[in-house]
């Protein structure tokens, strides 16, 4: 706990420049929606009190988009609205409505009836009636309103980081990504704190009495704008790179590309799902990605070479329990056949064939055995099962499909598959603990996050291959009794990309490149 | 002053207002007395148009109402309700500016009537002016309620309820410190109200309705010695030995008494002969004088008279022939 401490610490005191830049983005993000709510929910909040028959209808609606999951809900404002802060802001302004629509309309609603006869019969007209006495008497109900807008905002607005708009969601993302404890702290905590000032602040407000309500109004609405300010556009100028959280924080990532080449783009960070529609729709220019990804060809983006090796090499291989290989020799033969025979552009345009033909993991799997004359029968032996494991994309599948339809084909042994196990340190967790007996993993992944090697050695090691592979085999065997099979020959590294329109208009090939054109 | 002519009032369920004629002269005050949906309350408000009229036709001030934006003709307008109405977010001074305000007077204006109306209705402004309505008792924001109608003088004023909302004791002290500020003031008065006494004790003529429609339009006296039909006796019924002691006056009695004034003034009950009898009997009966006699003062055209509690209920007699 004290650990943990200390390093939440230690990253905040290191970070805290970005932080309070999230922070402001939060803020100003959490109020630019709620002022557009303010604008459009409060008029029709009281438009609603005129017109009671349109009450029923215009409320329900609000209320169903509130039930809208904001993941959801954002999701279908992509394709409409594209990334970035106007689908983020467009949702929370969705999200605000409701509450201020329904309390504008019940704290002028239930203004005492006598009040409102004795302001008619005093000869008010409906204007005066409105805002002298219906709208100042409804105020303590329109500020809750507000409030528990204002509070749902800060919450769904850590969300807005998954679509490229900022806020203190970038480190909540990059920390879940990254398993890193800290970075999930430095994002959650200011925006609970952000919350509870909030909700505090506002209170405050809805408890003032008569005389002060008014002038208390007033301030809020100067407010407003001014907290909206907060929140400054990303920079536009030169080209605009949107980056996974993942990638943006490991330091074999973005971290190491600006060590290595002195990179520094202007980076928004969004949900990885994103980026290739992103740059493909001209929202970024440069992205992160996975060499190997179908999206590449679907998308016609180009990867730019990593000239200065700032990613580590990541060649793929299955990680099998030696006990299991030890009791069945026959399956180390099978897991051989393999080896060397997928280069990066066939495992590439495999991952197409599932992604985007649609066809099925085990399908494409078969097509690429039978094209390298390993297909055989099933046998359907009654030995004992093999339990395969796999992270949950769409290589990994189609790499456990292979394997599962080789031993199926070449030995009596029996396959059960567990696909889809989140993340590297499920499945290594699954296998270190003997639930299952192999998964695919990439000898990158094994270094940094499961060996956990220091930055130094693991970049000094990853100039070469053939000695990382050597490295981890080495110590999963003796640490934890796990076997690298031989590679399969591609690696799915971290990868820069562009669209190939742009990168051939201005020359960008490599990294160093991209880095040449930024600085001039 | 203000006058209606065949007026309905139709709802699409319902008639509330049923061809009901009737005019209230300058300074009068008309009392609409029924049981609750008999149509008072709406035609209240079709006066000052808070509700519109489906036929027929109203006059204020020989003006016709329809012919006025109805803001403005309210403005013309003193306007009271059950439970004041006082506006909670507004402090007594600004409650009572309100309809200053609307009809855009100077400040230094508003503010010395404001003063006045205080001081009329026997509130010190100094106490008063800066207090929120619910620091005020129900008796205090009636009044307040009064002020705001009464400060900008208009000639008519409409009456809901007013004494409604409060309790029987200050009810019964309000309405008589408003029966003498009728007096003084001679606004031309429309109160509504369900409540037999409050309508005798504060109308000059009252208009009892039932069902939308006049039952009777009379005086006081009228109503009590002259039922124009059953439903009226059956309204009366339950009070009518108090009614009919409240409508006579003492004056009324005089043929019927001694000519003589008391030997004894100094041990007599004193009234003025404008007196009720029910007034008068309510005195005597408190008083605790040795013979309990009343005097009645000598007036221009009559002596003073005296009269024991005994031979007074024997003139009575005379006017309600179910004590004979």
């Amino acid at each position: 706990m004290m650990a943990m401490l200390l390093d939440f610490w230690d990253f905040v005191q290191l970070q805290w420049a970005k932080l309070l830049e999230q922070t402001l983005e939060h803020i100003g993000l959490t109020f630019v929606s709620l002022a557009l709510a303010i604008l459009i929910g409060l008029p029709l909040g009281l438009f609603i009190t005129r017109y009671k028959k349109a009450a029923g209808s215009v409320l329900a609606v609000a209320g169903i988009l509130q039930t809208i999951p904001s993941i959801a809900l954002l999701g279908f404002l992509i394709p409409v609205l594209g990334i970035g802060p106007k689908p983020a802001i467009f949702a929370l302004f969705l999200y605000s409505l409701l509450p201020i629509i329904r309390n504008a309309f019940t704290g002028v609603s239930q203004v005492d009836a006598t009040v409102k006869e004795a302001a008619r019969g005093m000869g008010m007209t409906d204007w005066q009636l409105l805002t002298r006495v219906e709208l100042p008497l409804a105020l303590p109900v329109l500020f809750a309103g507000i409030r528990t807008a204002a509070v749902l905002n800060v919450g769904v607005a850590t969300l807005a980081a998954y679509i490229a708009a900022g806020g203190l969601g970038e480190f909540i993302f990059g920390g879940i990504a990254l398993n890193n404890t800290s970075m999930i702290l430095a994002g959650a905590l200011p925006a609970a704190l952000l919350a509870v000032l909030i909700d505090f602040l506002l209170a405050r407000l809805q408890h003032l009495r008569q005389p002060l309500l008014r002038p208390a109004s007033l301030g809020l609405v100067l407010a407003l704008p001014i907290l909206s300010s907060f929140y400054l556009l990303p920079n536009s100028g030169g080209l605009l790179a949107g980056l996974s959280p993942e990638f943006a924080g490991r330091a074999d990532g973005y971290p190491g590309l600006r060590h290595t080449y002195g990179l520094d783009l202007n980076t928004v960070i969004m949900g990885p799902a994103l980026v290739y529609k992103a740059v493909h729709e001209g929202d970024v220019d440069v992205i992160d990605g996975y060499s190997t990804d179908g999206k590449i060809k679907t998308f016609n983006l180009r990867v730019l070479e990593d000239d200065q090796r700032a990613f580590p090499p990541y060649y793929a291989s299955f990680l099998v329990r030696e006990p299991v290989l030890r009791k069945h020799p026959e399956l180390r033969e099978v897991l051989q056949l393999l080896s060397g025979t997928i280069t990066d552009s066939t495992m590439t345009a495999l991952n197409y064939q599932v992604d985007f033909s649609k066809q099925a993991p085990a399908q494409v799997a078969r097509e690429f055995l039978e094209q390298q004359g390993l297909w055989r029968e099933a046998r359907n032996g009654t030995g004992e099962t093999i339990r395969l494991g796999s992270k949950i994309f769409t290589e990994q599948y189609i790499l456990t499909e292979m394997l599962t339809q080789l031993i199926r084909g070449y030995t009596d042994l029996q396959v059960s598959a567990q696909t889809g196990l989140g993340g590297t340190k499920i499945c290594f967790d699954a296998l270190a603990a003997n639930e299952i007996d192999a998964y695919p993993e990439y000898t990158g992944t094994g270094l940094q996050v499961i060996l956990n090697t220091a930055p130094t050695e693991a970049a000094a090691l990853s100039q070469d291959k053939d000695r990382v592979f050597r490295y981890v085999a080495d110590r999963f065997l003796k640490e934890y009794g796990i076997q690298w099979m031989p590679p399969l020959g591609f690696n799915n590294t971290y990868a820069l990309m562009m669209r190939e329109e742009q990168a051939e208009a201005r020359h960008i090939r490599t990294i160093s490149d991209l880095k040449n054109y930024m600085t001039h | 002053m203000i006058r209606l002519q065949n007026v309905s009032k139709k709802y699409a369920a319902a008639v509330a207002v049923n061809d009901v004629s009737l005019e209230v002269s300058e300074g009068e005050t008309l009392v609409l007395l029924g049981t609750s949906g008999c149509g008072k309350t709406t035609t209240l408000k079709l006066i000052n148009r808070l509700e519109e009229l489906t036929a027929g036709s109203i006059t204020v001030a020989g003006v016709a109402i329809q012919q006025q934006k109805p803001e403005e003709l309210r403005r013309q307008i003193g306007y009271v309700i059950q439970g004041a109405g006082l506006f909670p977010h507004y402090t007594v001074q600004e409650n009572i500016a309100v309809v200053p305000r609307l009809l855009k007077w100077g400040k230094p204006e508003t503010a010395t009537r404001t003063h006045e109306v205080l001081e009329l209705l026997g509130m010190a402004p100094a106490q008063f002016l800066a207090k929120y309505p619910h620091e005020l008792s129900g008796g205090q924001q009636q009044r307040i309620g009064l002020a705001r109608a009464l400060v900008t003088d208009p000639p008519v004023m409409l009456m809901d309820e007013p004494f409604g909302a409060l309790d029987p004791i200050t009810r019964a002290h309000i309405r008589k410190e408003f029966k003498h500020l009728e007096r003084r003031l001679q606004k031309t008065t429309v109160l509504v109200t369900h409540d037999i006494q409050e309508a005798f004790e504060l109308g000059d003529r009252i208009c009892l309705m039932d069902a939308g429609k006049i039952q009777q339009l009379g005086t006081p006296q009228e109503l009590v010695f002259r039922p124009a039909n059953a439903f009226v006796s059956r309204f009366l019924q339950d009070q009518l030995f108090q009614l009919q002691l409240q409508v006579l006056r003492l004056h009324q009695l005089r043929p019927f008494l001694s000519p003589e004034a008391s030997p004894y003034p100094a041990a007599a009950l004193t009234l003025p002969d404008s007196e009720s009898v029910l007034e008068a009997t309510q005195q005597l009966a408190s008083a605790n004088l040795p013979q309990q006699s009343l005097q009645l003062e000598a007036t221009d055209r009559a002596p003073a008279q005296w009269a024991t509690l005994a031979e007074l209920m024997g003139a009575v007699a005379h006017f309600i022939p179910t004590l004979r």
